[in-house]
């Protein structure tokens, strides 16, 4: 693998930690039990929240009684949504619909007036323990004046159903409708030799990291400020989002994110219990503790689709026309970004084809389901689930090998960097060389020989591919989604390097990553440099983690820190070694003469630029200490002439194989085998990069197969702990097999490209794939997600 | 009806008392009576295993067991598990050397479910080391750098004898 | 945190368990492993003033008598796998290994309160019915014997009456005869969906009990040598088919009877 050289003299091959296998930062500490997450903290004086949740999806709030709850010895405060009022405005959106020229509702921090989902925060108590204040719940009486309710999107369009909102401009439940319209499809479907017209139902599932959501708030009332250790993925966010709703400034908060237990989206801002733990510290002084119980977590959904499209094609399998009406039930609203993936769920149609004309629309509507909250995917996921059965169906229609269909689709190599019809411009990628070495990888020649064999005896297999688009690391204009971020990169006058940076790891371990881009530049030891991430008060403003932006802000932005540092150390090591900079060398924790035996130890440099400012090192400017930002290329803000943004500056793609028997007796799915060629450009660690693939592809597998939020009839959540929410176990799947293929981004200056998000929609599709190949023998075809035994054998019997 | 209740345990090899809330579930006692908060909590349903701890010598999920019924128990936790002398057990070294965790909330069920298995199963396969961590998720890895770090730390402890 | 308080007793014998909760039967629970109990307590579904917990209270055996295997309430899945005198009934055995959750949860859970929970959904209820075990309960008054098949009275209900818990299982080890258990489930992390058990004689003659899919398990009878009919006759016994927010009712018929062949499969 070949990494574009990023400072003048390279460390020597041999001792470079860029595209290393290097060790996760401090890795004893976590398997040792010492890493502090947010539930670890003990603050002096806490005191704890739990919230009362509405038990009606739409009910208009009559009265809430908070007479019974004070009277009891165990309550410190309570607070209903009017008193809330007079704490905390509304929470600001994060990224709000209105800016697209969508609708907006207020969302408060608790209730008033209405609730629109079961699970809504009507009212909240603080008690000595977390079991007192759950207790106290028992003691608050709300009446309710109930509503109907509808909890279907396609319903929640229909004249005459409930609405949901009765505030100016709802005169519908559609939150936002965005065509992304190139070419006539019309025209191009008159003119195919064939349309095929089909559906495809894409259901809701969401993150669940093993770490629920948890927050410590902080009044000072002497400093009159907040302190929040908030498990947060967006720290220096959140704190605009906060200081808006508690009408405070922005100085007044300082946010420390703690070691997080996995986000995915669900640790993203915009939650109400956020500025509400806030409210009560403010009001007791005192610190309020509030942990997320799982069913609170698995209220927040993501993704429920349902798309109708109709494709013209020809006979050799080349697509000409896509149109894709659907709908995304993005639930109520919230001031979380989650209702956003439904917008680029839009814009990634048609991923990585060729398609002239494309009539994408999608319809964002409101129901009485909780909200949805970003996942891992960011919307992506399903154009590529929806994306791969399309191209498998033409291979049907056609009787074209669906790989093929495939090759004749793809953007080719040489048309980089390539607009797509919605207006994104692909940096670079070689599709085709990765569809070859996936197919490859689970032996796609040998399989059609096996799969006959096998339905000789009765069982049914099937190969599925996916091929994936990750568009990654956006900036969303006029919203606090940044595509740049900051690091800033001190030394010390002992030579010791600390990494300060926006983005933040919520175990991904992007802080190593950066640390071993800095340790490279500088040709320091990996070990010796301290990361800090996540504090707002210490480290230079950023925008956290999502969108798989780590290493190409985070890590570009440091490497620019980190080469001003290396300019002054080479200016005073060139005087002290009375050499030219240019035969400077940098590593292992000395500056060299290259080809003499001249040498000085960094940390001496360092010293002597603290020490000796006005002599041996008058010519630079102390202290070591660099701040930069990195803005990656390619975004452009500035509508083009159709009107068209480009949000991304990277574009990574995999291919995604999969192998799955199906029990037809049963419909149970048995994934045997799965591969997938990923590439993401250059890579600084390829170990984290495999680690990110790896989680992805089983979310993949959870959201094909088993996970689900199902609600009841009656608008609760049936799906309401781990043991109804399947997430898959490790002894049901195989081996994640990963191969590489680097194809670096021209738009980056490490070349990297986003990682991270990639995988969940590319394993789901290709499974989903797998199946229909698996049970085409039998006439059947799976039209939604997840291939779980039940739709699998409803699909089944539909055919016989 | 009393407000306390007695418990007398031993974690990680010390001699721990307190006079506790009958309703505490073992996981809180151990973690904010005790303070080791290396035992995570990610689900109170059994579901999850962030809680494990080993009592009595048998893997166990603590948020299933009131603390009051762990009384007279032996208990290690995470904190437990590697030798004195500050290094780690080969099974934590494995499971660094192999990116065996990403956010490391789950290690606790993933360190002891390896531990039992090894114990009994010296030289496990794929499928056992699969089997033996099915009572436990995670999240971020996938589970691929778990089962080799278990093989990993499988063979090296083999190595050793 | 458990939200209200109650009383933690831990009685040392099974007649002062069944004294302890005959005191006051209404508000008490009895933990066997605790892995439903604490668990709904937790969640705030129970709400007891007094829990009696069995762990001393020496049910916690595995012996042989009398051509049968006498499990007291408090074994564990893991005491089954590691008893020698369960090794005389594989089903049992298939059945305690293949139950989830891991080393940890079978460490805890006990086979008497999977029965006593008497959850369609689960394991115990169908694999006692199957090989014809049967209860003994006892209560202040002394003990009594129920049959498994009379037992299991439909979803999450029991012949125990209040103030009686249940003290062991016996399962006559079935002579001459070959066992099976099969177990469905959507996904590992599923509950049951589908169990069978099977006995199949040297003649061919076949007995399998279903569990999980109807509200109380269901035995048919058939030949080894007609697995079809075998299946048929499964399906057609649901007649009360068990729904939940896993599975409906329906589709656990649909698969009644393709896992009554696979346990005719597994014994044979
Ligand atoms: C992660 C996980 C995985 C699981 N997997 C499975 C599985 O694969 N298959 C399956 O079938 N089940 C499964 N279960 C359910 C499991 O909890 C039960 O099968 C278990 O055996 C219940 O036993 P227990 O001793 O823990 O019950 P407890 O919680 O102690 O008791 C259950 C009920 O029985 C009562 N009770 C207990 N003992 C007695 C007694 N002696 N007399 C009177 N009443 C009594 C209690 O009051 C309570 O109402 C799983 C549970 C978890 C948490
Ligand atoms: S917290 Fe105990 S298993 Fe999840
Ligand atoms: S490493 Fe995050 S849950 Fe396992």
């Amino acid at each position: 693998m070949s990494v574009a050289s990023p400072y003048p003299k390279a460390v020597p091959e041999a001792n470079r930690y860029i595209g290393q296998r290097s060790r996760k930062l401090k890795g004893d500490q976590f398997l040792t039990g010492k890493t502090e997450y947010v539930n670890d903290l003990e603050l002096l004086g806490t005191v704890h929240m739990s919230v009362l949740r509405s038990p009606h999806p739409h009910a208009r709030i009559r009265n809430v009684d908070l007479s019974r709850v004070r009277q009891d010895p165990r309550c410190i405060s309570a607070l209903d949504g009017e008193e809330a009022k007079q704490h905390a405005d509304p929470i600001p959106h994060f990224i709000s619909a209105a800016v697209f020229g969508g609708k907006y509702n207020d969302v408060r921090v608790i209730a008033t007036g209405k609730v629109t989902y079961r699970g809504q925060i009507v009212a909240a108590v603080v008690a000595p323990s977390r079991g007192d204040a759950d207790a106290l719940l028992d003691l608050i009486d709300v009446d309710y004046e109930v509503l109907p309710f509808v909890l279907d999107g396609d319903e929640a369009l229909e004249p005459g159903a409930p609405l949901l909102y009765d505030t100016e401009g709802w005169e519908d439940n559609v939150v936002i409708r965005i065509p992304f319209v190139e070419g006539d499809f019309d025209a191009a479907a008159a003119g195919a030799d064939h349309t095929l017209e089909d559906t495809f139902y894409h259901h809701r599932y969401s993150t669940q990291p093993i770490e629920t959501r948890g927050y410590i708030a902080s009044w000072d009332p002497r400093a009159e400020a907040y302190t929040l250790h908030f498990a947060t993925q967006n720290p220096h966010p959140l704190r605009w989002v906060l200081s808006a709703a508690l009408r405070v400034s922005e100085a007044q908060i300082r946010i420390i994110a703690p070691t997080i237990g996995g986000g995915f989206g669900l640790k993203m801002p915009g939650h109400p219990e956020e500025g509400l733990t806030c409210v009560f510290s403010r009001i007791l002084g005192k610190p309020v503790k509030w942990i997320e119980e799982r069913d609170e977590a698995l209220l927040l959904g993501a993704r429920e689709h349902f798309h109708r499209f109709k494709v013209a094609f020809n006979a050799d399998g080349k697509i000409v026309g896509l149109r894709n009406h659907f709908t995304a039930n993005v639930g109520s609203i919230s001031a979380c970004p989650g209702w956003g993936m439904a917008f680029l769920a839009g814009l990634s149609f048609p991923t990585g084809y060729k398609i002239p004309a494309t009539d994408v629309v999608v319809t964002a509507v409101t129901t009485n389901k909780a909200p949805w909250q970003a996942a891992r995917g960011y919307g992506k996921e399903g154009p590529q689930i929806v994306m791969e059965r399309i191209i498998d169906l033409v291979a049907e229609a056609t009787g074209i090998d669906p790989a093929e269909v495939r090759r004749r689709n793809f953007i080719n190599k040489d048309e980089f960097p390539y607009k797509t019809n919605s207006g994104l411009n692909i940096d670079s990628g070689d599709y085709h060389q990765a569809l070859e070495t996936a197919l490859k990888l689970l032996d796609y020649d040998g399989f059609k020989a096996k799969q006959a064999a096998a339905l000789a005896e009765g069982r049914h297999i099937g190969f599925g591919i996916a091929f994936e688009l990750t568009p990654e690391s956006a900036d969303i204009p006029g919203t606090i989604v940044g595509g740049y971020d900051t690091s800033t990169v001190k030394m010390d006058p002992s030579g010791k390097v600390t990494l300060l940076t926006g983005v933040t790891t919520p175990g991904s371990g992007n802080d190593g990553g950066i640390a071993q881009i800095v340790a490279d530049t500088l040709g320091v030891d990996l070990d010796g440099i301290t990361v800090i991430q996540g504090d707002t008060d210490i480290c230079p403003y950023g925008f956290g983690n999502y969108s798989g932006r780590s290493m190409v802000s985070g890590g570009n932005a440091a490497l620019l820190a980190a080469r001003d540092i290396r300019v002054k150390l080479s200016k005073v090591a060139a005087f002290m070694l009375e050499a030219a900079e240019d035969d400077l060398v940098f590593d292992q924790g000395k500056i060299s003469v290259a080809g003499t035996d001249k040498a000085v130890a960094i940390k001496d440099v360092a010293n002597v630029i603290y020490t000796l400012a006005f002599a041996t090192a008058h010519m630079v400017e102390p202290p070591l200490e660099a701040t930069r930002v990195y803005k990656p290329d390619n975004i452009v803000h500035f509508p083009d002439e159709k009107g068209r943004i480009q949000p991304y500056p990277t574009y990574s793609n995999a291919v995604h194989v999969a192998i799955v028997e199906v029990d037809t007796e049963t419909g149970k799915v048995d994934l045997q085998r799965f591969g997938v060629l990923h590439d993401c450009g250059n890579m600084i660690n390829p170990m984290f990069v495999e680690g990110q693939m790896h989680g992805a592809a089983v979310m993949g597998f959870g959201a094909a197969l088993s996970e689900e939020c199902k609600y009841n009839a009656d608008g609760s959540l049936a799906a309401d702990r781990f043991k109804t929410y399947m997430m898959q176990r490790a002894n049901e799947i195989p081996m994640v097999e990963v191969e590489h293929q680097v194809t670096p981004s021209p738009f980056t200056l490490l070349g990297v490209k986003g990682a991270g998000e990639a995988g969940v929609g590319g394993a789901a599709g290709a499974i989903i794939n797998a199946v229909n190949d698996a049970i085409r023998p039998t006439g059947a075809r799976l039209r939604r997600t997840p291939a779980s035994p039940i739709h699998v054998l409803a699909a089944l019997k539909e055919a016989q | 009806m009393s407000d306390t209740i007695h418990i007398e345990l031993t974690i990680n090899g010390a001699a721990k008392s307190a006079d506790i809330d009958p309703r505490l579930l073992l996981v809180e006692a151990i973690r904010d009576t005790f303070g080791y908060k290396g035992t995570h909590i990610g689900c109170l349903t059994g579901d999850c295993g962030a809680c494990t701890i080993e009592l009595n010598g048998e893997i166990e999920k603590s948020c299933l067991v009131l603390a009051a019924s762990a009384d007279g128990g032996e208990i290690r936790t995470i904190e437990g598990i590697a030798p004195d002398d500050g290094g780690l057990h080969p099974v934590q070294q494995a499971f660094w050397d192999e990116y065996g965790f990403q956010c490391g909330y789950c290690l606790p069920g993933m360190l002891f479910a390896a531990l039992d298995l090894i114990e009994s199963n010296p030289t496990p396969d794929e499928a056992q080391i699969r089997h033996a961590i099915s009572g436990n998720y995670c999240r971020c890895t996938g589970y691929n750098n778990i089962v080799t770090s278990i093989q990993t730390a499988a063979q090296r402890m083999a190595a050793a004898k | 945190m458990i939200k209200n308080r109650f009383q933690y007793l831990a009685p040392t014998s099974v007649e002062e368990a069944a004294n302890l909760l005959a005191a006051s039967p209404g508000d008490t629970e009895v933990i066997g492993g605790g892995t439903w109990v604490v668990v709904e307590m937790t969640a705030g579904d129970r709400d007891p003033r007094r829990v009696i917990d069995l762990k001393n209270a020496g049910l916690r055996y595995i012996r042989e008598e009398k051509g049968a295997v006498v499990i007291g309430a408090r074994a564990t899945y893991t005491d089954v796998v590691r008893s020698a005198a369960a090794a005389k009934l594989p089903a049992l055995v298939a059945m305690a290994a293949g139950v989830t959750g891991g080393g940890q949860l079978r460490n805890r859970a006990t086979l008497g309160g999977s029965a006593c929970y008497g959850n369609p959904s689960s394991d115990v209820p169908g694999l006692l019915v199957g090989l014809g075990a049967t209860l003994t309960v006892r209560s202040a008054g002394g003990t009594r014997s129920i049959a498994a098949a009379d037992f299991f009275t439909g979803p999450l209900r029991t012949a125990l009456q209040t103030g009686e818990l249940l003290e062991s299982m016996t399962i006559p080890v079935p002579a001459g005869m070959k066992q099976g258990y099969y177990k469905f489930k959507l996904a590992e992390s599923s509950w049951p969906i589908c169990t069978g058990t099977a006995l199949v004689g040297a003649d061919g003659s076949a007995t399998v009990t279903i569990g999980a899919a109807n509200c109380r398990p269901v035995t048919v009878t058939g030949s080894a040598s007609d697995l079809d009919g075998l299946a048929r006759a499964a399906e057609a016994a649901i007649t009360s088919p068990f729904s939940d927010t896993l599975a409906d009712g329906e589709y656990r018929k649909q698969i009644a009877g393709a896992i009554a062949k696979r346990a005719v499969k597994a014994a044979v």
